[in-house]
């Protein structure tokens, strides 16, 4: 449930906003639902990362994947003609990063909040 | 503790999130970068071919259509001039517009904003040397004249209007790796450009390096070593040719040395000789050997068509997003086609229905340094004549990222600025090394011009008359126009303004203090050097002297070797029939006059030890078996191309130290080979080469030995590895030097000495040949695309066929409803009042 609510409220808010809008979008989605704290995490992780990932592919295909095989050589990458997958692979780690530790923020917080009350 | 626990990942979470949305040192915003919505993947362009579209604009008069063809080059007609340069600006920035910021900001001075302060001292010079007081007079200048003012202001309207509706997801790729947004255009970045222009290819200064040949070694030997014409030549304009100019007085130059003593301090008020008002300014590189062009073009006597034929290619250093933009132009009165420089409305080099015409560098003396004397650390006054003079202050403001700007003030002489007062230069900046300390810059590219009006009267010219006319706008940085019509006219005029200057002056540093040591005025433009319809039935250039020794004026002491004129001039005398194709192999044509005018004597001298060592051996076979041209899989050019220079460092490394802070240059090609044939002896004692014919011996096997070990050195024992594309190593860098936005190591031939000029990164940044006709028919290739983004398939898909040297078909339309074939798709830009 948080994987799929993180996704799609990600892919409607990044149409819109800057690609940080998937911080609050993970740490309240992950507030609001009952899960363990690693689960979140993981939903959280996997949904940006799968969500930019099938971005990413549906923007690269139609270039014949060009561009992100350049971006890989300037990550340092010898000529490959795979490149560009391992460029679509990694770029979403650290976004992915992101919303893992926010739900994970998300599942703290609510922790805090159900002890209080 | 959960609460710690809490806050804890919290903060991590946050400081995560900015950290990668920040560029941090060379890398960009992380993730800001890696978005799929908004980031790099953006600018990954769909390659299937777009379609037709349509967008409005409140500024344009009528309808315009922008025809792309197969290659993405824009077609634009329009009914006014401000709709054509308007769409110019539009579909420039379109394809182009990180190339334009980057290049303006680097013209500017302004690099630091957007890359911080790595780029601080690359800012100040080129705010010391005057850019931007260069480009403000130019604009100045340009903007009283109502059609180059309406070109400016069209064009930058047109660049703003894309950039406006600009949403950051659009910004071309290096905006995202550099984390910053583009800037709105105006007309003083045009200007900014074409006074980049000036510094590349009339900047270039070695007064200082003579100068100290000059104090050290004396008048005698300098004369002897660094002549002012040289033995070898083929000037542009026949040596035959006679001049028929009643020429204004010459200057002389005067006895200076009653004005050692300093006169009284008496400052008088000198703000009205300022020259220009008060401005900023350019860029002063070393010559570089080889850094040139080629264009020629003959008349229908020798062609197959019975119409001539005109070939350019304008040699620079090469980079990627591809330094020309090509472009048609099309309103009711004029129809041109060819190449332009991103961020400068009009075509630069192309043709039209009647005429062609291409340009190639002069490489005239347009740049002295004056000596000063001055008053005060910060000096107030410097002397001139008999009296003190007050300097005016430029102050710089250096905005850096992420730091407080710097100030940087710039004290100005009647002459130019003073670039760098004594301990000013920074220590290990490459680019003042030819700087001395207290002199001031004059420059021709500091003076009021309006070189946009050359170009546009040369896109609606209709005969050599109009040429002409065109011509007389132009100022700098001069250039050699060839000139071609469908009536059977050829010509060709080395042309700018030329500073009237008494022979020899600016050769060594000018005395700023001594009035005749000023420019005296200009030659008149119409006794610029010129020839039309010479007997030969060709006209060529290829940045040789201009004119021989005859012509009534001075221009410089130096220009580019004589190699690849001599091997033009040679091909077209004896071409018959000629075609596209005769023009297009000429332009590939790698065959050395260097080597064949010096190796077969090298190659004796050294043969004549009967004690040589294999690998000597070796290399003289392969020598004598080399057909002396420099193709891709030739070890003998390799092994020639080393020895050479081998040789060049033996003779004169000595006496003209090129490290230390004593640097002085080297006498040039011309002298160097009359020294190792031995036509010209070297007059000094203990000269290298000696009286002897055993010294000559031992230095060219020495040199051939240092060759050889710097050979093996860089590429292997083996000398099938030797190979000279190999050893050249051709790419095409991308501007910034992005690595994975270069080119590939291309396996071609070339070299610095050959017609076909292409050697490491430098060579041909447009091949260009046009047949005239009933209707023209042109060719042409660029080391690029269309395009700047490497997300593009235009941004390389011609440079393959330019390494292959093989040209395009070029698209002109003359009526596109016919041509429907020609046209991929269209972009519309209505007016909407």
């Amino acid at each position: 449930m948080i994987f799929i609510s993180i996704l799609i409220l990600s892919f409607i808010g990044q149409l819109f906003l800057p690609w940080w809008i998937i911080l609050p979008i993970a740490f309240i989605v992950s507030g609001l639902s009952n899960a363990k704290k690693y689960q979140a995490f993981l939903s959280a992780f996997l949904a940006i990362y799968i969500l930019w990932f099938i971005v990413a592919l549906f923007m690269s295909v139609p270039n014949e994947h060009v561009l992100a095989g350049r971006v890989g050589q300037i990550l340092g990458f010898e000529p490959h003609a795979l490149n560009w997958l391992w460029v679509l692979l990694i770029g979403n780690i650290p976004a992915a990063l992101v919303a893992g530790f926010a739900a994970l923020s998300g599942q703290l917080g609510r922790a805090l909040y159900k002890k209080k009350f | 503790m959960r609460v710690l626990f809490f806050l804890l990942t919290s903060s991590v979470t946050i400081a995560l999130a900015i950290i990668l949305n920040m560029k941090i040192g060379a890398l960009p915003p992380i993730a800001k970068f890696f978005n799929p919505f908004r980031g790099y993947l953006q600018n990954a362009e769909d390659f299937s071919t777009p379609t037709d579209y349509e967008i409005q604009s409140s500024n344009t008069k009528a309808t315009i259509s922008v025809y792309y063809d197969e290659s993405a080059i824009p077609h634009v007609f329009a009914e006014n001039d401000y709709d054509l340069y308007f769409a110019q600006g539009y579909v420039t920035a379109k394809d182009r517009l990180w190339q334009m910021d980057f290049q303006t900001r680097y013209a500017a001075g302004r690099l630091s904003e957007v890359v911080g302060k790595p780029a601080l001292e690359l800012d100040r010079y080129q705010r010391r040397i005057g850019m931007v007081y260069g480009a403000e007079n130019m604009l100045k200048e340009s903007l009283k004249d109502p059609k180059s003012k309406l070109m400016l202001e069209a064009y930058a309207d047109g660049i703003n209007a894309y950039i406006d509706q600009l949403e950051p997801a659009d910004y071309p790729i290096e905006f995202k790796l550099l984390d910053y947004k583009p800037e709105r255009w105006t007309p003083l970045n045009s200007a900014l450009l074409l006074k980049l222009m000036s510094a590349t290819l009339a900047g270039g200064s070695d007064e200082l390096y003579m100068q100290r040949a000059l104090d050290q070694y004396g008048a005698d030997l300098v004369n002897d070593l660094f002549p002012n014409y040289p033995k070898r030549e083929d000037p542009i304009i026949p040596a035959s040719t006679s001049w028929d100019i009643k020429t204004v007085p010459i200057p002389q130059k005067m006895d200076t040395s009653k004005l050692v003593a300093s006169p009284p301090l008496k400052i008088s008020a000198s703000d009205k000789q300022m020259p220009f008002g008060k401005a900023n300014r350019l860029l002063t590189g070393i010559k570089s050997d080889g850094l040139g062009s080629n264009n020629w073009a003959i008349s229908a006597e020798k062609t197959a068509s019975g119409f001539p034929i005109l070939a350019n290619d304008p040699h620079l250093d090469l980079t990627l997003p591809s330094i020309w933009y090509q472009i048609q132009l099309q309103v009711p009165e004029a129809n041109a086609v060819g190449v332009s420089i991103p961020g400068a409305p009009g075509i630069i080099i192309g043709y039209n229905n009647d005429i062609a015409w291409g340009v190639t560098n002069v490489g005239a003396d347009v740049l002295d340094w004056y000596k000063l004397d001055v008053k005060g650390k910060r000096p107030s006054a410097y002397r001139y004549g008999d009296q003190w003079r007050k300097t005016t202050k430029r102050v710089e403001r250096i905005e850096i990222r992420n730091e407080t700007p710097f100030t940087d003030t710039v004290f100005y002489t009647h002459h130019g600025p003073i670039a760098y007062l004594a301990g000013e230069k920074p220590e290990n900046f490459n680019y003042t090394n030819n700087i001395p300390e207290d002199h001031a810059l004059k420059w021709v590219a500091h003076l009021p011009s309006n070189d946009l009006a050359c170009f546009y009267r040369l896109n609606r010219a209709k005969n050599y008359d109009d040429y002409r006319e065109a011509l007389r706008h132009f100022a700098a940085p001069a250039q050699n126009f060839v000139y071609a019509d469908r009536g059977n006219n050829i010509a060709i005029t080395p042309n700018g303004y030329f500073p009237l200057k008494y022979p020899e002056q600016g050769k060594f540093i000018l005395n700023g203090a001594e009035p005749s040591d000023d420019w005296h005025g200009r030659i008149p433009a119409q006794h610029n050097p010129t020839i039309k319809n010479p007997d030969r039935h060709f006209v060529s250039s290829a940045n040789q002297s201009p004119v021989a020794p005859s012509y009534p004026y001075y221009l410089n002491w130096e220009y580019a070797p004589f190699d690849r004129a001599y091997q033009i001039n040679r091909a077209l005398e004896k071409m018959e029939n000629a075609d596209k194709d005769s023009f297009r192999l000429l332009q590939m044509d790698t065959k050395s006059t260097l080597a064949d005018l010096i190796l077969d004597t090298l190659v004796s001298y050294t043969s004549s030890f009967d004690n040589l060592n294999p690998s000597e051996k070796e290399a003289i076979a392969i020598l004598k078996q080399w057909d002396r041209n420099y193709e891709a899989d030739a070890v003998g050019a390799s092994l020639f191309d080393y020895w050479y220079t081998a040789i060049t460092d033996c003779i004169w490394s000595d006496k003209f130290k090129r490290e230390d802070k004593k640097k002085m240059r080297y006498p040039g090609r011309d002298r160097t080979v009359s020294a190792i044939l031995g036509e010209a002896p070297l007059s000094w004692q203990n000269n290298p080469l000696g009286a002897t014919h055993e010294s000559r011996n031992t230095l060219f096997r020495n040199a051939l030995d240092t060759a050889l070990t710097a050979l093996r050195h860089a590429y292997g024992e083996d000398v099938n590895l030797w190979k000279w594309a190999r050893v050249k190593e051709t790419h095409v860098p991308h501007l910034a030097d992005i690595s994975g936005f270069n080119s590939k190591k291309l396996f071609i031939g070339g070299s610095n000495k050959t017609i076909n000029a292409v050697s490491a990164t430098n060579g041909p940044s447009w091949r260009m040949v046009v047949e005239l006709g009933n209707s023209p028919t042109g060719y042409g290739i660029l080391p690029g695309g269309a395009s700047g983004n490497p997300g593009s398939k235009h941004y390389d898909d011609q440079l393959e066929k330019w390494a292959e040297g093989n040209l395009n078909k070029l698209v002109y339309l003359e009526n596109p409803h016919l041509q429907q074939d020609l046209i991929q798709y269209t972009l519309t830009i209505k007016a909407n009042p």
